[in-house]
């Protein structure tokens, strides 16, 4: 792909090329420096424009989208679980902003996976692990006040305490170690439980 | 590329620290979801369609580990990600787009005070108003209106190709007034 952007190149900066242009675009970028200027100075003509449309509403509720592989699915966990805090009340905001750098950084910083909860109905509820046990997160809709992480293994139950309240309820642990079975415990009843991977 | 083959060996897990260059995935994603929204949300007029077209966007980019420095500012080019994808979504609902593109009325730009960042807005706006009425025009139908470069062409009974270059010369000229221009 050795040919020029031309006036494609701020047509691409409005999104109005096809996919299949648009694709050969961004090769083309990567190595032509004179097109990849132009495309930087479109961009920031679009970017000025945008700043003059009105603030979109909050989405409704926690998204998942694709879970299309454990990178995009944590990406999108945290993007949804950050976006959902957006919408909440400023009671708890900072406390949540803080609990979302934890988790951010934890899962920026190293290997993980994740794994959907089986849950009773009305709970929706994910764990994201990192792979060497140094971090779990885990994320829950649909839980009450009362709900408590419990990581198994070894034939050995540890309760490590209630998760956060909020929508969604949230609980990041460090240091877990590689865990048998995570359940989510309230009032004696089992409202979700699953086996990481590691 | 000596970076691209070094961004290739990392795992995916590592590259988007590399790819954003320690501005930090997670910051940016704070410090820009409010206006990746509006982008999505302009297009597609449906809250949860319009996050899901910002986390698909950012998935994508942080995926493909191909975001550098040089590539340009952050901002500008998520801007430019999500509204591709935005776009790329409603592709799929063209018919029932058309529909209500018809019924909307005329497209103008919108309100400064309404704006996320009205400084830039009125900004925008000052820079709009020394383009020729033409070029506005297929800016502010373009932009602001959704409409595809066909559409434009139709409603304007313009041909496509003249469009499409007086589109690209109307934000080469606008990018000009806005980074050099005096108000």
């Amino acid at each position: 792909m050795n040919q020029h952007c031309g006036d494609d190149a701020e047509l691409y900066a409005l999104g109005l090329t096809d996919p299949q242009r648009a694709s050969a675009i961004e090769e083309h970028l990567a190595s032509c420096e004179e097109c990849r200027s132009r495309v930087i100075a479109a961009e920031a003509a679009a970017a000025a424009l945008a700043s003059a449309l009105p603030a979109a509403p909050a989405a409704r509720s926690l998204r998942r989208p694709q879970w299309t592989s454990g990178l995009a699915a944590a990406a999108a966990v945290v993007f949804a679980v950050t976006s959902a805090w957006e919408g909440t009340a400023l009671q708890g905001a900072a406390q949540h902003a803080a609990r979302t750098d934890a988790a951010l950084s934890a899962v920026a910083a190293s290997h993980f996976s994740h794994t959907t909860l089986t849950s009773q109905p009305g709970t929706v509820a994910k764990a994201l692990y990192a792979r060497d046990g140094a971090w779990m997160y885990v994320i829950a809709n649909g839980v009450g006040t009362g709900a408590h992480l419990i990581l198994r293994g070894n034939g050995i139950d540890r309760d490590l305490g209630a998760l956060v309240a909020g929508a969604p309820a949230t609980l990041f642990v460090r240091g877990p170690g590689r865990v048998g079975e995570v359940v989510l415990v309230e009032d004696g009843r089992t409202l979700a439980h699953g086996v990481p991977v590691y | 590329m000596a970076g691209r083959l070094a961004s290739a060996e990392l795992t995916a897990v590592e590259a988007p620290e590399m790819a954003f260059e320690g501005a930090g995935f997670d910051r940016a994603y704070r410090a820009y979801a409010g206006r990746l929204r509006a982008v999505a949300y302009h297009v597609l007029r449906d809250r949860d369609a319009a996050e899901d077209a910002v986390q698909a966007a950012l998935m994508r980019v942080w995926s493909s580990r191909t975001y550098t420095s040089e590539r340009g500012p952050l901002l500008p080019f998520l801007i430019a990600c999500v509204r591709r994808e935005a776009l790329d979504v409603i592709r799929g609902s063209r018919r029932r787009r058309e529909r209500e593109l018809r019924a909307a009325p005329e497209t103008v730009v919108p309100d400064p005070t309404a704006a996320i960042d009205p400084v830039e807005a009125r900004r925008v706006r000052a820079a709009l108003e020394r383009l020729t009425p033409a070029q506005r025009d297929v800016i502010v139908r373009a932009y602001y209106g959704g409409a595809t470069l066909a559409e434009i062409a139709d409603t304007t009974d313009v041909p496509l190709g003249t469009i499409k270059s007086r589109l690209a010369v109307a934000l080469r000229r606008l990018g000009g007034e806005l980074s050099g221009g005096t108000p």
